[in-house]
């Protein structure tokens, strides 16, 4: 019918006069030797090879390329066509730095220094079991209690950490009784939840039941199969592995079959067993696994476990797990990578996975804190790792002192202020930067600044290599990128 | 097809005014509701009772019609009968679908009915106008630009008649809006004349981008209100193109994020044929970046009516070959969490790893199957064809289970 | 015999801050001496680099390596964080907004 005008005509005059478009804020990194990640000003990444990049920056993209019509939908470019592109970034960057005016989230009390196991890579001094020195006090527990719910944070999670925190049961029973009772006096009270970690080796029915009752999380250590997890984690007996699962047994059974979430942490020895490990927290139901470095604080750095293996070794290990993990999942077996998920909700979608070591501005304060055994009030629990060896850079304050002074700390300020990722070199025109954070602490331990140098930055190698590792896997394949998709979704 | 408004034969009328009126065949009905309710007759019952009636007829009130609806004979048998009854109405046997609850418009001066609302559908529209600023290739209701306002005012009317149990209606166009705050008035009274009743709206959206429209909408408080709303294509040329109109992307862009923002629901509908083909992932895609906070995306069959049929060559294309595009597409949308549903489409001709989301959804009066669907084990699941696809057009591919 | 090494920044280039903070990192290992001369119609730094130590005379040449390096870290630093400054402070003060933390405009300190 001659009434309807063909697509033609809604091209525009542009068809004729090739009017030019104009560029959006995004930023390129290199993902090889032939493609660029650009990503827009909310976050939002797409590939693009040289030549066409260098076309779309002088200007020379024809708008009948089909990557004009992807890029101008995408938000990199914009044209007559469409003035939506303001309007619809603004409410994807506003809902990325939502969650930040919340303020802290999470509350971690460390309720006891005491532990009968002796990992030689843990960050926390061990104390033996006789040393109640080492316990947190009533007093300072009511104090820290009552600052946790002056956070505006609408949910607010509290954490018991140790130490073996369960060695203190007496004084987690009195957190959650005394945090629930005076949440529910508050004009609006907060979505408040537990969550106690603990290696399960001398958890009783009595502690599952009180739980139970109040519906706090278990977070174990599970390092591995018997003969590794034994190993980097000694006790007397040398039976932490049976005791752990045994453990994980009795408390989904009481708890349910989600209660319980499971952490590993990497040595040297980990590092051939990358599959064997997975394989371990597969036959223990758990659904998921969550592949965290080692940090470089504590006895780790004092016994050289740090040093002993290097950033890419390292990195090997990921890589060989998340691909073994992905194809358990082209069988049909539903497990997941929780750091890749935490970040590929970052990469995907405008959510805030929450992720404190992966915040800019830092996480540090702002996305948790930390009541320590002795009232000492630390930005992060890497922060009062960092003060065991003698360095209280980021300490706050103690419970003591008032939220407004403890959240005003100079140094405090300063860090948020020096380490703000946009504002560093590198990080600046980095087109991950969305993506990834800043974190004044361990580039403070490392280098003794709170911005460090990226290009020498262990931090900065690692989330790259993750970034274009999970990128490449996407690109490559469909069936991997539908599974990251829906991991980005769920997290 | 079912055939909801024709022509009819109206006999001695009282007067030629339109009027929407309420069916029964009761023919004891109180005097009480007489005025706002017409008899119905239907086949056989025109022989039986017909005679009866027009006999006792002096001593009650009179109903505000009597309607026979049968065959020629049994029409023809009737005319004797009715000789001294007012407002008779014969209606062929097409018309033999309605019944009790039903309400039907009588044009007593246009010799015509329509039946607006029938009590067994399971979805009743109201037509508010067939105006509109759109052209879509494929619209199936072609605008008129007639001054019909009239509708309008029945629309007001027919809600205040609708009985309170009903689970839902539709109010369609053109585009609902043309009548600007006349438009928000209606929800709102549909929301005291039918506060139980869900309301869905097919509007383009465009009057939303002012923000002020769109409060006004919101500030009704409908407790169960949903716009639906098109959104063709995430390339703004190609969208502007298959409605024919410059500028139509972004307004209608700006009406949805309006709406939302002012607590209205929103579902965003795509009509999937060889025009939006090209770019349905990558729209589904942009509905999952910018659009996360819409309520549902309806991802639609061609129907073979209206304009689609003169612009078949450029719009037709056939479900099986695009099944596992439509596919992608899904699993894109609820890998983001989003609600979704496919609509009209055979079940045979869609992958089952979107059964899910697959509704069983042609209005039931334009619903139909083919020879090849009898003895298929899934007739029951699906939702069959458009009569007008049975007519016109429909894949070559489908297959019984 | 200690040997020294110099290094000239042209004044264009780099800010005379700039160039102090990046020695001073590494005032744990050498000496310092810094002063504005004329050259070439423009400007330059020199810097005057003396190790504290008589250490390998291969690692003064790195030292100056390192320097250099350093020099364009820090300014680098400086022109970032003012063109960003809006930007911080706009992605800061949302996060310290609920906080009560952030006093209205005209108020002073308390402290």
């Amino acid at each position: 019918m001659s009434k309807f005008q063909p697509i033609t005509f809604f091209c525009g005059e542009s068809a004729k006069r090739r009017e030019k478009y104009t560029l959006l804020p995004f930023r390129f990194t290199a993902l090889d030797s032939v493609r660029y990640v650009a990503t827009n000003l909310a976050g939002e990444y797409t590939l693009i090879e040289r030549d066409q990049l260098q076309r779309l920056v002088s200007l020379q993209l024809r708008d009948d390329d089909p990557l004009y019509v992807d890029l101008r939908s995408k938000h990199f470019l914009a044209d007559e066509h469409s003035r939506m592109a303001p309007d619809l970034l603004a409410i994807k960057v506003r809902t990325r730095h939502e969650q930040l005016a919340n303020w802290t989230g999470l509350h971690i009390f460390v309720l006891t220094l005491r532990c009968e196991h002796a990992c030689p890579y843990c960050q926390v001094s061990r104390q033996s079991e006789n040393k109640d020195a080492f316990d947190m006090s009533a007093e300072h527990a009511d104090k820290a209690v009552h600052l946790v719910l002056q956070s505006p944070n609408p949910s607010v999670k509290i954490e018991f950490q140790g130490g073996e925190s369960f060695l203190n049961f007496e004084l987690m029973k009195r957190v959650v009784l005394t945090a629930k009772a005076a949440n529910g006096k508050l004009d609006r009270p907060k979505d408040l939840t537990f969550i106690a970690a603990t290696n399960l080796a001398i958890v009783t029915d009595e502690m599952l039941a009180f739980c139970a009752e109040h519906e706090i999380g278990i977070s174990t250590s599970l390092d591995g199969p018997r003969e590794l997890h034994n190993k980097n984690r000694p006790r007397p007996g040398g039976d932490s592995h049976e005791r752990t699962i045994a453990g994980i047994r009795k408390a989904r059974l009481r708890l349910g079959r989600q209660s319980v979430s499971a952490l590993m942490t990497t040595t040297e020895a980990s590092l051939p067993k990358a599959r064997d490990i997975v394989d371990e927290y597969l036959a223990h139901e758990f659904t998921g696994i969550f592949m965290r470095p080692l940090s470089p604080y504590g006895f780790a750095l004092k016994t050289k476990f740090y040093r002993a293996y290097t950033a890419e070794r390292w990195l090997q290990f990921y890589d060989e797990a998340l691909d073994y993990i992905i194809e358990l999942n082209r069988q049909g077996i539903e497990f997941r990578e929780y750091y890749a998920s935490t970040i590929l909700t970052k990469m995907l979608t405008s959510r805030d996975s929450g992720y404190v070591d992966l915040m800019s501005p830092a996480g540090i304060g702002l996305g948790a804190v930390v009541y320590n055994y002795d009232g000492a009030v630390y930005a992060s629990d890497e922060a009062r790792m960092l003060a065991e060896m003698n360095d209280t850079t980021f300490k706050l304050g103690t419970v003591d002192d008032s939220f407004q002074s403890l959240f005003t700390n100079d140094t405090f300020l300063q860090a948020l202020d020096e380490s703000f990722a946009y504002s560093s070199p590198m990080c600046n025109d980095c087109a991950f930067e969305p993506w990834c954070g800043s974190d004044p602490v361990f580039h403070w331990g490392q280098h003794q600044d709170m911005v460090g140098r990226k290009p020498d930055s262990e931090f900065c190698k690692r989330n790259m290599h993750i970034f274009r590792g999970l990128i490449d896997r996407m690109e490559a394949d469909a069936f991997v990128r539908q599974l990251f998709t829906r991991w980005a979704n769920t997290c | 097809m079912l055939k909801l408004r024709g022509k009819v034969e109206a006999l001695d009328v009282t007067s030629p005014q339109p009027r929407l009126v309420h069916l029964t065949q009761n023919a004891d009905l109180p005097g009480a509701l007489r005025d706002r309710t017409a008899l119905l007759f239907k086949g056989a019952d025109i022989q039986r009772m017909l005679g009866q009636f027009a006999a006792s007829k002096s001593a009650t009130k009179p109903f505000a019609a009597v309607l026979l609806c049968g065959s020629d004979e049994e029409l023809a048998c009737a005319r004797e009968l009715i000789r001294e009854v007012r407002d008779v109405y014969l209606l062929p046997s097409d018309y033999s679908y309605l019944d009790d609850g039903d309400i039907v418009r009588l044009n007593p001066a246009g010799q015509s009915l329509s039946a607006v609302f029938r009590k067994n559908a399971p979805n009743n529209s109201v037509l508010l106008t067939e105006r509109c600023n759109h052209l879509c290739l494929m619209c199936s209701q072609p605008p008129k630009d007639t001054d019909d306002s009239w509708l309008l005012d029945d629309a007001f009317e027919l809600i205040r008649m609708i009985p309170q149990g009903t689970q839902n209606i539709g109010f369609t166009g053109g585009e609902p809006t043309t009548y600007g705050d006349k438009f928000v008035e209606l929800v709102e009274a549909a929301k005291l004349s039918l506060p139980g009743t869900a309301l869905d709206v097919l509007t383009n959206g465009r009057s939303f981008k002012n923000e002020a429209y769109a409060a006004k909408l919101g500030r009704v408080g409908h407790p169960d209100l949903q716009l639906g709303i098109p959104l063709y294509s995430d390339d703004p040329v190609r969208h502007d193109y298959i409605v024919q109109s410059r500028g139509a992307f972004d307004e209608t862009l700006q009406g949805i994020l309006n709406l939302k923002r002012h607590g209205v629901r929103v579902e965003v509908r795509v009509v999937i044929h060889q025009q939006s083909l090209p770019r349905l992932v990558q729209t589904c895609e942009f509905i999952t970046r910018n659009l996360l906070f819409v309520d549902h995306v309806a991802l639609m069959g061609l129907e073979i009516t209206g304009f689609t049929r003169a612009n078949l060559d450029i719009l037709w294309a056939d479900p099986h070959v695009y099944r596992d595009t439509l596919s992608r597409a899904v699993e894109v949308l609820r890998a983001y969490g989003m609600h979704c549903s496919i609509y009209n489409h055979q079940l045979c001709l869609v992958n089952r790893d979107v059964e899910p989301v697959y509704r069983k959804s042609i209005s039931d009066w334009k619903n139909e199957y083919l020879p090849q669907c009898d003895g298929c084990a899934r007739k029951s699941d699906c939702g069959g064809f458009f009569s007008t696809q049975v007519m016109y057009r429909h894949s070559p591919n489908i297959r019984p289970f | 015999m200690k040997e020294s090494l110099v290094l000239e920044f042209d004044v264009a280039a780099y800010l005379l801050a700039t160039i102090q903070k990046a020695c001073y990192r590494f005032t744990n290992v050498a000496s310092f001496e810094i002063q504005q001369r004329k050259r070439d119609g423009g400007e330059v730094v020199v810097v005057t680099v003396s190790p504290l130590s008589t250490k390998s005379e291969g690692g003064l040449e790195h030292l100056g390596q390192l320097i250099r390096n350093e020099a364009l870290d820090q300014s680098l630093r400086e022109q970032i964080r003012s063109q960003t400054e809006g930007v911080r402070n706009l992605v800061l003060a949302h996060a310290f907004s609920k906080t009560g933390l952030i006093a209205r405009d005209g108020v002073p300190p308390t402290t």
